[in-house]
């Protein structure tokens, strides 16, 4: 028997999934007949519909649905918002693209677009490992294929095979870790994970096992938000997959995967905190160096931004090891201005591309103050906010965190994290230095303009700035919801 | 709070132009006198507002913040924004407003291209020095206080020398290396205080155990020292000299610098006093090794603004062993020091700009001779020099004056060797003087300073001379504060 009322939870969830249908079959029967921009303009309507769904109340109580399966919080509506507002954004930056490669982005690669959106919004709501895997999985699928889209290109092809057989591999991995967790404990459902564990953790220690499993578990998500020491992965798919992907890859499913790495450690796993902890403060000091020595060296606009995006995860994580209620909240600020920033450069960078051919050298951002003044100072704000320095939104999401760990005693990471910042400071100044104190060079890109792209790098650059302005209208979302896990 | 908020208007005025300027102008050549017009505007515009805290100072509560501006921030981190103005920052407030407002004059002719970002540069460069200057919440202090790289980043990169780039890089990296452990000291020293108001926080730091105030106070000590700055992190400053354009030069050595004293002053003094005295003797021995060894090598320099630079350190050498000694001449001492070595250095460098203006040179050995060319100017920099060596008259001398006096009471050995540097000073300046003025003439074509050169150093001359003969119109107002200031330090010894 179907019941109605626990399907109500899941509502936004059944709305892209029928979406999907209906678009494959629109796209099936009439593709000649309509205008290749209706598909992402249907997709944005469809994310903003299932926005509106999530942004009502019902969805700010605790609800479990299918069976446990399923938990729909305000913490999870939160998450989902986020994930759809950065995919709308990364749906409104392929249109732009779509000018000047028209036969790339097709029907379909909108539909894929919407399964990996069903797949994170699973996975965000999983109450239990196998709910978890299953969303993993649809986002890895989706993933996978995005990346490969430009046929005609070698490298958007091994990326998309690096990418498989390495994502296959964290997903084992992260197989792996569930069914030790499911051999120790003898469920694989994070609510009765919870009260299995308190009826013997009378004075017996944790069994081997489940730390095990959950060191897997850990890594094969790590995978997926690229920390140090998963993270070969990203600078070649970074630059290999096209460039709207890339936008999408370094936002979306990665602010998925940290709000489900979030609430797997401070609410389903908090019991086992001493343990976890460890592994994560290793990933993130290692994130943080790599993340920060990787880019110093890269020519290339996409792999420096991978690095930069691996730096940044190694800051966010250490919200985490925090493990108080600063801490998270500041994690997820820092996500949240991560998106922002990631956004608004690679909107930019979109713009700045070669007409025909996908140029990314770093040359292309050469002497841009003396073509183009505005976008050169939203790139520069972008990046310096990226860099840290105040009073960019940047620099409160340090802030934040900075505070957290200090809160929870925790100087030497405080410090080496912030000395990282300030190495990585130093090729964030590089591409400003190319626009602002280099002449116009030969190689200069392609200048596309594009209403869309300059609407979101604008905003995401304006943004930076007056968030300093307004701090704490945007903290009282996040410290509600992060309240609520630690409940 | 139903007053006008005037101090935050001083703030933000000189940026609000800047928003004007880059709203309302295009960068074409014809509206190039508005766009200076506008940028001159503004900046006098809160140059006059900080004359008006000036003289509406009230005498009475030397030792409170007046004018005071607070507007919730972040509430549940108990973090405001909140301004201010004591009477040690009041000086400050000035100086920089005054500085800027000359940078902005003495690029009115020179300025060849992208007048327009360079004008919008300094106008933020204004509200983020005076945002220091007046914070009175530690996070607002180090907001501003850091946000200052930005401008001054574009202005050393954009219009500065040949090697401008490194120079730009070198400043960056450096300041902010520094800063970054200042702001874990600040976040470790507010987790302590639970409230960022410097007063709150003075009340309950200063009470803390040693081996904590120790480590908040190396967490700022590198910061500032790498702002003022202090012997082995000094390296940056020469480079960032040379390459900056004159007016670049004339912040960074009149106000750049002093942030760092005024942070020694405002945070590391009053809140961590029993650190302050633990690390005197660390702070003495950079400070006179600096006063000796920057004075050597200003000796030795090719380039004028290299010399120069260099002669800031050891100029900044005393304002920094005053202010660790802590008396009232100590603090006064500094303050005044500070000031007075702004305007100096100031003039200086613009002298030296308008001599590479002429010249497009900065190497002394291309020079000589110069005073035959250029009377008024060669009377200028001599005025400049002689204050600069601390000549009795000038404010230097009372700047120096008093900071000698100040290490005096606590330790002979080091006056000794501080003195020392004031002989040397004379040494390198006036052969520096020597070689650019006097002896055989090389350039012959030269054309002496025009009127709207005069109009940028008569001021900076006039106020040399004024502070050197009747001092008290800084002293008068530190004079209290200071005094309750050394009382408070010493009753930690």
């Amino acid at each position: 028997m179907l019941d109605l009322a626990v399907l109500s939870h899941i509502i936004p969830e059944v709305i892209i999934a029928i979406s999907v249908l209906l678009i494959t079959l629109l796209g099936s029967f009439f593709n000649q007949h309509i205008k290749p921009r209706i598909y992402p303009i249907c997709v944005v309507v469809v994310l903003v519909f299932a926005m509106y769904f999530l942004w009502n109340n019902d969805f700010f109580e605790e609800e479990y649905a299918l069976n446990l399966l399923f938990v729909s919080s305000q913490y999870t509506s939160f998450a989902k918002i986020v994930v759809l507002l950065a995919t709308i954004a990364s749906v409104i930056l392929s249109l732009g693209y779509n000018n000047i490669e028209k036969s790339l982005l097709n029907f379909e690669f909108y539909i894929i677009i919407l399964l990996s959106v069903l797949g994170m919004m699973v996975m965000i709501s999983s109450n239990d490992l196998m709910s978890l895997y299953l969303g993993l999985e649809l986002l890895s699928l989706s993933l996978y294929t995005l990346v490969s889209y430009n046929k005609k290109s070698i490298l958007s092809a091994e990326a998309g095979l690096k990418y498989f057989v390495l994502g296959a591999l964290a997903s084992a991995i992260l197989l792996y870790g569930a069914s030790l967790i499911y051999g120790f404990t003898g469920t694989t459902n994070f609510s009765y994970i919870k009260t299995i564990h308190q009826q013997y953790s009378l004075g017996a220690p944790v069994p081997v096992g489940v730390i095990v499993g959950i060191v897997l578990v850990i890594s094969g998500l790590c995978f997926k938000i690229a920390a140090a020491p998963f993270h070969m992965w990203a600078p070649d798919v970074y630059q290999g997959a096209p460039l709207p992907v890339t936008a999408f890859l370094s936002t979306a499913p990665k602010a998925a995967s940290i709000f489900l790495l979030v609430k797997l450690l401070i609410l389903n796993f908090d019991i086992w905190h001493q343990e976890w902890k460890q592994v994560i403060v290793s990933v993130s000091c290692l994130s943080l160096t790599i993340g920060s020595l990787g880019a110093l060296f890269q020519s290339n606009i996409k792999r420096l931004l991978a690095y930069s995006s691996i730096n940044h995860i190694g800051f966010l994580l250490i919200g985490l090891v925090s493990y108080n209620v600063a801490g998270v909240e500041a994690s997820l600020i820092y996500l949240c201005i991560y998106l922002s920033m990631n956004l608004g450069i690679f909107a930019f960078v979109a713009m700045l591309q070669g007409n025909k051919e996908e140029n990314f050298d770093l040359s292309i951002f050469q002497g841009l103050s003396r073509t183009n003044p505005i976008v050169s100072m939203c790139i520069a704000i972008l990046l310096l906010s990226m860099a840290g320095i105040p009073p960019l939104a940047g620099f409160l999401a340090k802030f934040y965190i900075i505070y957290g760990a200090i809160k929870g005693n925790m100087y030497f990471i405080a410090s080496f994290a912030m000395v990282t910042a300030v190495i990585s400071a130093f090729y964030y100044l590089k591409i400003i230095k190319l626009m602002y104190f280099d002449d116009v060079g030969k190689k200069a890109g392609g200048n596309l303009f594009s209403v869309e792209n300059i609407v979101i790098g604008s905003f995401a650059a304006t943004f930076n700035v007056i968030l300093i302005i307004f701090p704490t209208s945007f903290n009282n979302i996040i410290s509600y919801s992060v309240r609520s896990l630690f409940e | 709070m139903s007053e006008f908020p005037l101090l935050t208007l001083n703030v933000f005025l000189p940026s609000l132009g800047a928003l004007l300027i880059l709203l309302l102008f295009s960068s074409k050549e014809k509206n190039a006198l508005l766009i200076k017009t506008t940028a001159l505007v503004f900046s006098a515009g809160s140059f006059i507002i900080s004359l008006y805290f000036y003289f509406y100072f009230s005498e009475g509560l030397f030792a409170d913040y007046q004018f005071e501006n607070k507007f919730t921030w972040f509430p549940q981190y108990n973090i405001h924004f909140h301004l201010g103005i004591d009477s040690i920052s009041l000086p400050f407030i000035l100086l920089s407003n005054f500085l800027v407002v000359i940078s902005v004059l003495c690029s009115w002719n020179n300025i060849k291209f992208r007048l327009k970002a360079y004008m919008i540069a300094f106008l933020v460069l204004q509200t983020l020095i005076m945002g220091a200057f007046a914070a009175v919440d530690v996070i607002l202090f180090y907001i501003f206080f850091e946000s200052v790289l930005i401008p001054m980043f574009f202005i050393i990169g954009i219009w500065g020398g040949e090697n401008r780039v490194y120079a730009a890089y070198k400043f960056f990296l450096y300041t902010l290396l520094g800063s970054v452990f200042m702001l874990i000291a600040i976040i470790y020293a507010y987790q302590i205080s639970e409230s960022a108001n410097m007063v709150d926080m003075t009340g309950i730091l200063s009470k803390v155990d040693l081996s904590v105030q120790r480590l908040i106070w190396l967490g700022f000590f590198i910061s500032f020292a790498v702002k003022v700055p202090m012997l082995p992190f000094h390296t940056w400053l020469p480079d960032a000299h040379v390459q900056a354009p004159t007016a670049g030069s004339v912040v960074l050595a009149g106000v750049l610098l002093k942030m760092g004293g005024y942070g020694f002053l405002r945070l590391s003094l009053p809140m961590l006093p029993q650190a302050s005295h633990y690390f005197f003797d660390f702070i003495s021995v950079l400070s006179v090794t600096a006063i000796i060894y920057t004075s050597l090598l200003a000796f030795t320099q090719t380039n004028i603004k290299k010399l120069i630079a260099y002669s800031s350190i050891a100029h900044m050498g005393y304002v920094t062993i005053a202010i660790f000694s802590g008396n009232i001449y100590g603090i006064q001492g500094a303050i005044f020091q500070m000031v007075s070595h702004g305007l100096i250095s100031a003039g200086l460098f613009l002298v030296v700009g308008m001599l590479s203006d002429r010249t497009h040179t900065k190497e002394i050995s291309k020079y000589g001779g110069v005073a035959s060319r250029m009377p008024n100017l060669a009377i200028i920099f001599a005025v400049l020099v002689l204050a600069s060596i601390a000549l009795p008259g000038t404010s230097g001398f009372i700047g120096e004056f008093m900071s000698l006096l100040s290490i005096y009471e606590i330790s002979k050995f080091y006056t000794f060797f501080a003195a020392t540097g004031m002989i040397l000073g004379a040494v390198y300046m006036l052969y520096l003087y020597k070689r650019v003025m006097l002896g055989k003439g090389i350039n012959n074509s030269l054309e002496d300073i025009s009127a709207l050169e005069m109009v940028v150093l008569i001021p900076i001359l006039m106020l040399i001379i004024v502070f050197g003969v009747y001092p008290s119109v800084i002293t008068g107002i530190t004079e209290v504060a200071a005094g309750e200031l050394a009382i408070y330090f010493q009753s930690f010894k």
